[in-house]
């Protein structure tokens, strides 16, 4: 199974035998069939939201385009641009997050909700970014 | 006006524990001290203070019902030894409390008591709160 690992933008403080810990990254593994109930609408609110853009852009000049990957914050600022609620898909990457067990900080400790809620906004856009560029929508970015 | 704090919230390792109304009790871990007098003569005394450092540990007590969960729970911590982080909060009008308690263990042999009201009374023993 394939991860990825996020280095942490702000301190999270969690609780790691017996002392408490900065954490300096967050590993997160791909998700699998179980897992399809929180990743689909995800999933789903990318292709709407490349498929709003698309129709934007018909009729106007080709940008120059600079040949540069997409990014994580490109993806998350093209859903913010779209007509999606973006706050029901972070409570979708939460549902994910607090119940797959595929995240865990400094590779050690499995967020839970708890540990999500500590989370900065920063990171948190940071990785669910990241996720989607990974995992989520990989295939449909190809 | 001045508010009780009556409803604390408590996480051990990370993960927020649903403890039993008003269990809920801790010690700062500051120990105890000694205080001994000194006579200069002629009815002239001072005191020694000490800090008998061997009591600077700090205790949290409290109660949680006797659930599958929490039973299995309660065996890990038995089981992590001194690899325990129990963390306070607790929130009034006037402000708020937090107290983080480093290498907490069970020393005791804890009850599970089975009752249809049963509650597991846990006292950790752990490094002075912060």
């Amino acid at each position: 199974m394939s991860e990825i690992q996020h280095e942490m933008i702000k301190p999270l403080e969690y609780d790691y035998k017996g002392d408490t810990e900065t954490a300096q990254f967050i590993v997160m593994q791909e998700f699998g069939a179980k897992h399809i109930q929180y990743t689909a609408p995800i999933r789903q609110a990318v292709m709407r939201a490349i498929r709003e853009a698309q129709e934007a852009a018909k009729g106007e000049q080709p940008a120059d385009s600079d040949g540069g990957e997409v990014t994580g914050a490109d993806l998350i600022g093209m859903l913010e641009s779209s007509s999606e609620d973006m706050a029901k898909l972070f409570l979708w990457f939460k549902e994910l997050c607090v119940k797959s067990k595929l995240f865990k900080i400094d590779d050690s400790v499995v967020v839970n909700g708890m540990l999500y809620d500590k989370l900065s906004a920063d990171d948190l856009y940071a990785i669910f970014g990241e996720y989607m560029l990974a995992f989520i929508a990989a295939s449909l970015l190809k | 006006m001045t508010t009780q704090i009556a409803d604390p919230g408590v996480s051990i390792n990370n993960v927020p524990v649903g403890v039993t109304p008003n269990s809920v009790k801790f010690t700062e871990g500051l120990g105890e001290q000694k205080m001994r007098a000194v006579s200069f003569g002629a009815g002239v005394t001072g005191q020694v203070f000490s800090n008998d450092v061997e009591t600077n540990f700090a205790k949290v007590m409290l109660e949680i019902p006797s659930t599958v969960e929490n039973i299995a729970a309660v065996r890990g911590w038995k089981l992590g030894g001194n690899n325990n982080t129990i963390t306070i909060v607790a929130s009034t009008v006037e402000g708020d409390l937090t107290r983080i308690f480093k290498k907490a263990a069970l020393l005791g042999d804890y009850e599970n008591d089975l009752g249809a009201d049963g509650n597991i009374a846990l006292e950790f023993t752990s490094n002075k709160a912060v």
